[in-house]
């Protein structure tokens, strides 16, 4: 039996491969419209015998002018009956580069897909997402991280082949193909990140994370993920630490015999650490208790802009404090689009030298309008769009994202939403970003903290209206929906003056709020993932697409908070 | 509250309000009986008056772990004005209401 290694040593090796990352990026950074130009016209050159490449003369194009005016734009769609094809053995039809997974989409704007990705992309996708990381903390904090483990919170499940080819969220994909299951560099044994479907294994990530002192970081997808385990943590912290001081596994946590007896086999008794645990948490939680468990805390990383925004800032006023946070940049069932480079910055750079970027100006529809890479101007509002290593041609990713600068000559970029998100009741389209501001404000103004919120563009009264449906943690009795509901209206004109003609003229309606009863978020994901969605792949509603969202929500009004 | 065992059966006794506040205190006895040989639940709402979220977070929970083991679970005597909660929340079609 081999000895351990310790953290350092493994970290490391993923260090190595994430400073090659890095620097691979910088090093296209002084001219990345070059080596993109480049990439482009490799993937053309490599790809113009397959259907999809004679079927739009890939042959015929030479330069980056011929690619835009020959090739159209593409959705999933375009390519369903291709991937169809491809699952029933054919090969070549649309990328040279073959198959190595489908990703499964969150299904965002419908039914889940299968966004076939190659090795090559897969590859890429590790390099920036899991690697570089390290390289980006290192040159900010210093490597005193290195020393810890990592407490991962991300997990595959949901797994299933399809012909032999794996299926499941890019997410799982990532954590079945990276090492992270070590125990040198996490806290959770791979019974955890790869759980079998039986298995409580938000338990055993709180469990083991908690058993290790020296945590460096907390690792996540959504950073709601953090969140619900702190609440779990709250919520559970006896049992835990009972089965911290025996080296147990309590009857009532779910896992098959086999599982069970495994872990219990590994596990040790551990009074001192229990003991110090249950001091901790006898005192209560507040902000500093991430780095009373776990006071070597460097930082966090997980997905915390947009829609998540809202988590990291209830996650930093109840249980973390100012622990910085490494925020994942912007990622896809596509590919890693963009990588972040600083801490506790929302911007981030895009991978120039895996990815061929276009940008499309919202509102803009003509596919030979796009701009490149060194093209953008900064404040600019696009449309991302990608050709990529996995098959995918001018690809509409329908995420918006606002130019902010430059690191180098790369533009940064903030996330701003996904476009076909918006309320748009009379043609004012407001997005989500919008509508959270007027939430935060509000909540500001008021005094009171949310969970989450969303809005029903409700088009069936006369006139329309904006109705949010807000998540108040812990209401006070003094709070009134009549106050919330006059401040957000307020503030809708502010961040869409679109709004101060339709509210004075009357064509939509005055906004109406409900408080929801607190946990209907968890509920919502809960009943998700019982009807078998992977809880990596669930986001949060925002904007009430469906009459069974809006049913959902408009029963669970809190009556006890007075209109 | 009350929660009977009876061999590889819980039947689970919801009386008055199920909510934020009595919904953990409901989950922790739950998990203290939920032993490895339980694969039927019963949860017989005839004296709750009122569900919330936090409640029905329980329900669903027990639900999530009797489908990974193949368990069954059943929700009877629902009164009327909860049995909306179910309907309208749509949580009627993935449990078994009777």
């Amino acid at each position: 039996m081999s000895e351990s290694v310790g953290p350092r040593a493994k970290n490391e090796e993923l260090l190595v491969r994430g400073e090659k990352a890095w620097n691979a990026l910088m090093e296209v950074s002084d001219n990345p419209r070059s080596t993109n130009e480049s990439l482009i016209l490799k993937i053309i050159q490599d790809n113009k015998d397959t259907e999809y490449g004679k079927a739009h003369n890939f042959s015929d194009i030479h330069s980056i002018e011929d690619f835009k005016r020959i090739v159209p734009f593409s959705v999933f769609d375009d390519y369903a009956d291709l991937v169809f094809r491809e699952l029933h053995g054919e090969k070549d039809l649309h990328s040279v580069y073959g198959v190595n997974q489908y990703n499964r989409s969150s299904g965002t704007m419908g039914n889940p897909k299968k966004i076939p990705m190659s090795k090559t992309s897969m590859e890429y996708f590790l390099d920036y997402t899991q690697a570089c990381p390290y390289s980006v903390v290192k040159r900010l904090l210093g490597d005193a991280f290195m020393d810890g483990k990592i407490l991962s919170i991300c997990e595959a499940s949901g797994i299933s082949y399809v012909n032999g080819i794996r299926y499941c969220g890019v997410s799982g994909q990532m954590v079945q193909d990276w090492n992270y299951q070590l125990p040198e560099v996490c806290t959770a044994p791979g019974e955890a990140s790869v759980p079998e479907p039986e298995t409580n294994s938000r338990y055993l990530h709180a469990r083991y994370g908690l058993s290790e002192k020296n945590v460096t970081c907390l690792d996540t997808k959504f950073m709601t993920f953090v969140l619900e385990m702190f609440k779990y943590i709250s919520d559970n912290w006896q049992l835990i630490c009972d089965d911290i001081e025996k080296g147990t596994i309590d009857a009532s946590i779910r896992m098959s015999d086999e599982v069970r007896k495994k872990l219990e086999s590994e596990l040790k008794p551990m009074p001192e650490r229990a003991q110090e645990l249950r001091k901790i948490f006898e005192e209560g939680f507040d902000n500093t208790i991430a780095k009373k468990i776990w006071p070597d805390l460097q930082f966090i990383h997980g997905v915390s802009t947009g829609t998540f925004s809202a988590y990291l800032k209830h996650l930093r006023d109840d249980y973390t404090g100012n622990v910085p946070a490494l925020m994942r940049g912007i990622t896809a069932s596509e590919g890693a689009f963009t990588i972040p480079f600083e801490l506790d910055n929302p911007n981030s750079i895009p991978t120039a030298n895996t990815i061929f970027f276009e940008f499309l100006p919202l509102d803009e529809d003509d596919p030979t309008k796009t701009l490149l890479i060194d093209e953008v101007q900064e404040g600019g509002e696009y449309e991302m769009i990608v050709t990529t290593f996995s098959g995918l041609y001018r690809y509409r990713t329908r995420d918006a994202i606002r130019i902010t600068g430059h690191y180098r000559n790369l533009p940064t970029m903030e996330y701003l939403y996904r476009i076909d998100q918006c309320v748009n009741l009379t043609g004012e389209k407001t997005y989500e970003p919008a509508l959270r501001k007027t939430v935060d404000v509000a909540a500001q103004e008021l005094g009171f903290k949310y969970t989450d919120f969303c809005v029903h563009p409700d088009s069936d009264s006369a006139p329309s209206k904006y109705v949010y449906y807000i998540e108040v943690i812990d209401p006070q009795p003094t709070l009134r929906c009549s106050a919330i509901a006059e401040i957000i209206q307020r503030e809708l004109m502010v961040v869409n003056p679109l709004m101060v003609t339709k509210f004075e003229r009357n064509l939509i309606g005055p906004v109406e709020v409900h408080v929801l009863q607190e946990d209907t978020y968890l509920l919502y994901r809960d009943k998700q993932i019982l009807m078998g969605g992977a809880s990596t792949q669930l986001k949060p509603v925002k904007i009430i697409m469906n009459e069974a969202q809006l049913r959902f929500f408009r029963i669970l009004v809190e009556k006890e908070v007075a209109q | 509250m009350s929660i009977t065992k009876n061999a590889n059966k819980l039947t689970i006794a919801v009386e008055g309000k199920l909510d934020r506040t009595s919904a953990p205190e409901l989950e922790a006895k739950i998990n203290e009986v939920m032993t490895e040989d339980i694969n039927e639940v019963e949860f017989d709402l005839a004296k709750a008056v009122y569900i919330s979220s936090a409640g029905l977070r329980v329900i669903v929970g027990v639900q999530k772990k009797m489908s990974k083991i193949e368990g069954t679970m059943v929700i009877t005597n629902i009164p009327e004005l909860i049995l909306e909660i179910f309907t309208e929340t749509g949580l009627s079609e993935i449990l078994t209401l009777r």
